[in-house]
């Protein structure tokens, strides 16, 4: 990526500050996430009986939960489960993803429609439906269904990673390696790699919404993150109990999702115009 | 043509084999006996071991396997243990809601985005493309769960406009069905229209970039006609394939939704199965939906490869 | 010209399908709709289990005996209680005259031995093991029934007030073997209609039935509707007229509405955590020592109990809408001993314990529990409460079927659970508390408790028998704690205001026979 085209590319981010928006959003999402400890005024896990489901107040921005809970310290506790989950799914997906897709891209042949096929069978099953039934069988928990979730967006990878390395085949570059004597290992590391990795970079920003969303749907359901852990899924799952008599519970952990979603999605908007070269 | 056809039927056959193959031992890991689920806590060792013995689940899986795609392979995918009637007659019952549902998502989800995504490509980075854009990230970004219990709570409980939920077949009273199906639609249409309308634009403004609408521009011809006749056509390949792919997130949006709004389709069906360990209605719905989407994919295959040709010739790559 | 003519036939029919749907709309009236939380399962009463189920069999199928809200016994199809002879072992039933089945086939001696054979004997049969004591059904005469027992069995005419005294049609029974459940046909003001899996059973007054005054809808259409909210949104609406369980924790601000009547009762059943003894292997294998102190040192079970505030719980987690308790009999029962008062929280008393056992610095565990949001809240409460004393909990959600499945073989350490409960005490305790008992899964054993509870089951004076479960209740519930009980549920029905002569039954269970709209 030469200099140039980094400054191009910070000239188009400059015109469009919606992106640089989600991007600082972001931003403050993961350090919320990493400074929960010292953001959050109280112990998120500290219940009250004598403070059952109060509205907000100033000691409570965001109002009592169901177990007199401080919900602010929840939600702000919950950003590190929703990141972990949105992230190392994706890590997780690409870790598997894109080293089986450029095989099968690389080498072609019975391999690759072999992986075709899988991927094929894969994907038509609902993801939601290949999700609760990995959790039911490996048991309820973040990491299980942060597994769950990364092992549902895996076959994504592989198509895209695959499809990306049947695309650089012509390019001289590679073409270029392989003339002079370059390995296949090497020609895949040093000169394929590269060059695919923004479209997986805009890939993943693409899907780490939708990860944190599978997660909180998983929560919502149960099959996530255990209690008394705050997850915002979790949260959402208990306050639908109580969506007139305690409508704040169903605010907060609802738009924090919202709006780490939207984020992520409005800085991958901009990181997809930042990287791509064609000019649009 | 007929070459490539047999392929990716082929292709699709063997895919669905795999498919069953997976579900079936992938339901009999699941822990829980579906025996002990029908007892509650109530349960009889003696009862226990009859419903084992009738449902051969005390076989090994490999027999259990084979015996259960011989009668598939006929037709007959079993009897639901719960509620002992047929799989196929369940299912058949329950598949046209959950179409419907889709279908109607469909409609919505195609009338938003085409519409919006076109416009926008067309304007771009005018105010409205911008509105079109957010608005299309909002949808990406709103939980689908979320959006339903927010709908039910502004629309049923505040100003009681509509019902929560329930159904009602379309052909006893259309108007009831629609009624009731409109905010689950929406919701599971909301998601697809955001994914539709950003590959509409995207592609439109790919299209409109070719050297061909230059060209027609530089004729003469006026916008409308060029976008019209010229650009549409072409920008929406694209958009089909999507549209393909998206039928299986389309089921998946319908598991979420029908259990908010208690629509009594495929996707609380299968959840329902799932939970009671329901392995003959399980195994079934999996395998019908499967079908489904690789039969949907095998058309949109043939589809794509009619309205561009040179795909053929790389037949099966894709 | 063409248009407007198009335009004025579109509005013709606009207008016949608004007034179509307003008479569809009076017609209503003449219908019910009632909404339940779960889709029963099979509708066949030999093989059915769910809860769920029993309130469509209320509608359908009647039995020998019904209860009545002060859960006495009485005759339903019966014309009168049994006679016990031969010391108890022999249960002599009378008949009521002139009933006929739903297909028209009459009911009498014959159908109702068809009916208790086929409970005792058939593949799969649910009631089988609740029929257990009967070793043989004769008939006498037309209207007489004649059970023969192996032992006195005094619960055995509470166990004929369920789904065990259902007499089927042996016409459909025979024609439909063991799909019976698709098209049911029993004794009933209603008659079976169609039912759409996982949305609705529709029922449809019957030709057949004896009092037909009782029966005073045309139609009873059961909604399923999972979700407490949609439901409640559902009553609101008015798409509705009666819903079952209403959630705790929107009956305060229901109420306050005003909308509706809500009778709530307390159920017959338990909530409490059960702790695994001996379990170690399955329940059907020989007990082992689980080398826990949880299951070896009762002091830390009785520090458990210690640290739990039964009424702070009901508050919490259930806003005061359900019934705090210790034992097994629900408050509503005739046979709840009405001197007892449950222990207090007491957490200095249960540091001491923890400490007496060695576990001064805390003990840690296991609690199982199912995987929905009240239980969770539940759980969640109890881990809280518990930290105080020195414990720390860890919750284990698990769906359903693993977590009984998982009870059974041994797999849990706590695990929190209820019974949906019986009429008669013997059904909420025996099989739990006894040696070997079918539901006895924490393989606790007490030759003493054994004792007592059979000695219950002999005899038929509600004095002597209230006196020994109190004598069982102490030792069981007050000692050896392998289950601790917390609360009764409370079942909360919520009606439109003009429906008229609803009368609420601790079973729970929804009687829409002989309500009417105002």
């Amino acid at each position: 990526m030469s200099l140039s085209r980094l400054q191009r590319g910070w000239h188009r981010a400059r015109r469009r500050p919606v992106a640089v928006v989600g991007a600082v959003v972001v931003l403050l999402f993961t350090a919320m996430a990493l400074g929960a400890p010292w953001i959050a005024p109280s112990d998120p896990l500290r219940t009250d009986w004598s403070k059952i489901r109060k509205a907000p107040t100033w000691a409570h921005p965001f109002g009592t939960d169901d177990l007199g809970r401080d919900t602010f310290s929840r939600v702000v506790w919950g950003t590190r489960i929703s990141m972990q989950a949105g992230v190392f799914s994706i890590l997780l997906a690409i870790a598997i993803g894109v080293p089986v897709g450029l095989v099968a891209g690389y080498y072609r042949g019975a391999f690759d429609q072999l992986i075709m096929r899988l991927t094929d069978a894969w994907l038509s099953f609902p993801f939601l439906i290949l999700a609760i039934g990995l959790v039911t069988i490996l048991g309820p928990s973040l990491t299980n269904a942060t597994v769950a979730i990364g092992l549902g967006a895996t076959p994504t990878y592989i198509r895209l990673t695959r499809g990306l390395v049947l695309g650089t085949q012509a390019e001289d570059y590679v073409q270029g390696a392989r003339a002079l004597g370059a390995g296949d290992g090497r020609v895949m590391a040093r000169h394929i790699l590269p060059n695919i990795a923004s479209a997986l970079l805009v890939q993943a920003t693409v899907s780490i919404p939708g990860a944190i969303i599978a997660e909180a749907i998983l929560s919502f359901l149960g099959l996530g993150v255990q209690p008394p852990s705050p997850s915002w899924g979790t949260m959402l799952s208990a306050a639908q109990q109580f969506l007139e008599a305690a409508p704040w519970m169903a605010w907060w952990p609802g738009l924090a999702i919202f709006s780490l979603t939207l984020s992520f999605n409005l800085a991958g908007d901009g990181l997809r115009d930042l990287l791509d070269p064609k000019d649009y | 043509m007929l070459d490539f056809l047999l392929q990716r039927v082929a292709i699709s056959i063997v895919t669905l084999l795999v498919i069953s193959l997976v579900v079936f031992t992938g339901v009999r890991m699941i822990p829980g006996d579906p025996a002990r689920v029908m007892g509650g806590t109530d349960a009889d060792p003696a009862g226990l071991a009859e419903i084992r013995a009738k449902y051969g689940l005390d076989d090994p899986v490999p027999l259990q396997y084979l015996r259960w795609l011989g009668l598939a392979l006929r037709g007959d995918l079993g009897e639901s243990i719960r509620t002992r009637e047929g799989v196929v007659r369940t299912v058949a019952a329950k598949l046209p809601i959950t179409i419907e549902l889709a279908g109607l998502s469909l409609v919505i989800a195609l009338a938003i985005a085409i519409p919006a995504g076109v416009f926008s490509a067309v304007r771009r980075n005018t105010i409205w493309d911008l509105l079109a854009n957010g608005v299309s990230l909002c949808g990406l970004s709103v939980p689908s769960f979320w959006l339903g219990i927010m709908l039910i709570l502004l629309f049923s409980v505040r100003l009681r406009l509509l019902p929560a939920s329930g159904f009602v077949p379309l052909f006893q009273d259309p108007l009831a069905n629609l009624e009731r199906m409109i905010m689950p639609a929406f919701v599971l249409g909301a998601g697809l229209a955001a994914v539709l309308m950003r590959q509409t634009r995207n592609s439109m403004i790919e299209v409109m970039s070719a050297d061909y609408i230059r060209t027609a521009y530089s004729k003469g011809l006026a916008g409308r006609v060029v976008v019209f006749r010229h650009a549409i056509r072409n920008g929406l390949i694209p958009v089909v394939t999507i549209l393909g792919l998206q039928t299986g997130a389309l089921m998946g949006g319908a598991v979420v939704t029908e259990q908010i709004f208690v629509v009594p389709g495929f996707g609380r069906l299968i959840v329902e199965a799932v939970f009671t360990r329901d392995y003959p209605m399980v195994q079934g719905v999996v395998l019908i939906t499967a079908s489904a989407y690789v039969l949907i994919n095998l058309l949109v295959d043939v589809a794509y490869s009619l309205l561009n040709p040179r795909i053929r010739i790389r037949g099966g790559e894709t | 010209m063409n248009g407007m003519k198009k335009a004025l036939w579109l509005i013709v029919g606009v207008l016949s399908a608004l007034l179509l749907q307003a008479g569809v709309a009076h017609a209503q009236k003449k219908t019910l709709v009632v909404a339940l939380n779960q889709d029963p399962d099979i509708l066949d009463p030999t093989l059915s289990r769910t809860y769920v189920g029993r309130i469509i069999y209320a509608h359908m199928c009647e039995k020998l005996y019904e209860i009545d809200a002060g859960l006495r016994i009485v005759p339903q199809l019966a014309a009168d209680l049994p006679q016990f002879s031969d010391a108890g072992k022999t249960v002599t039933i009378k008949l009521r005259p002139g009933v006929k089945f739903n297909d028209g086939t009459p009911m009498n001696a014959e159908a109702v031995r068809f009916s208790l054979d086929r409970h005792r004997a058939m593949k799969g049969s649910n009631r089988r093991s609740e029929l257990d004591s009967v070793t043989a059904v004769e008939v006498v005469d037309p209207l007489t029934v004649r059970l023969r027992l192996k032992a006195p069995f005094s619960p055995i005419v509470a166990t004929l007030a369920d789904r065990a005294g259902m007499p089927v049609s042996p016409a459909q029974a025979n024609k439909l073997g063991d799909k019976f459940g698709t098209a049911p046909v029993c004794v009933g003001p209603w008659s079976f209609v169609e039912r759409v899996p996982q949305d609705r059973i529709v029922l449809e007054k019957s030709a057949h039935y004896f009092d037909p005054g009782q029966a005073r809808f045309d139609r009873l259409v059961f909604r399923v509707i999972p979700d407490d909210n949609v439901r409640l949104a559902n009553l609101r609406s008015g798409d509705i007229d009666l819903m079952h369980l209403v959630s705790p924790t929107d009956a305060a601000s229901l109420r306050k509405e005003g909308r509706f009547d809500m009778p709530s009762v307390t159920g017959l059943g338990y909530q409490g955590i059960t702790l695994n003894l001996r379990n170690k292997t399955g329940k059907t294998q020989a007990p082992a020592d689980l080398g826990t102190p949880l299951a070896n040192d009762p002091r830390l079970r009785q520090a458990l109990e210690l640290a739990i505030d039964r009424e702070v719980l009901n508050q919490v987690v259930w806003d005061g809408q359900y019934t705090p308790g210790c034992t097994p009999i629900p408050p509503v029962s005739p046979f709840a001993d009405k001197s007892r008062k449950c222990a207090g929280r007491d957490v200095a008393k249960a540091k001491q314990l923890l400490a007496a056992a060695g576990l001064a610095g805390g003990y840690a565990f296991e609690l199982t529990i199912i995987n929905d949001p009240p239980q969770r809240r539940v759980g969640e409460v109890i881990q809280g409460m518990a930290k105080e004393a020195g414990f720390n909990i860890t919750l284990r959600p698990s769906e359903f079927a693993s977590a009984l499945t998982d009870d059974d073989n041994g797999k849990l350490q706590a695990f929190l659970i209820g019974w949906s409960g019986r009429v008669d005490p013997d059904a909420n305790i025996h099989q739990f508390q006894t040696c070997g008992g079918s539901l006895n899964t924490t393989l606790a054993c007490d030759e003493g408790i054994d004792a007592l509870l059979n000695k219950a089951r002999e005899v038929s004076d509600l004095g002597q028998r209230i006196g020994l479960y109190r004598e069982a209740v102490d030792k069981f519930a007050g000692s050896r704690r392998n289950i601790v009980y917390l609360y009764h549920l409370n079942y909360i029905v919520a009606h439109a205001k003009n429906l008229k002569g609803y009368t609420a039954v601790p079973d729970g269970l929804i009687r829409i026979k002989g309500t009417s709209w105002n």
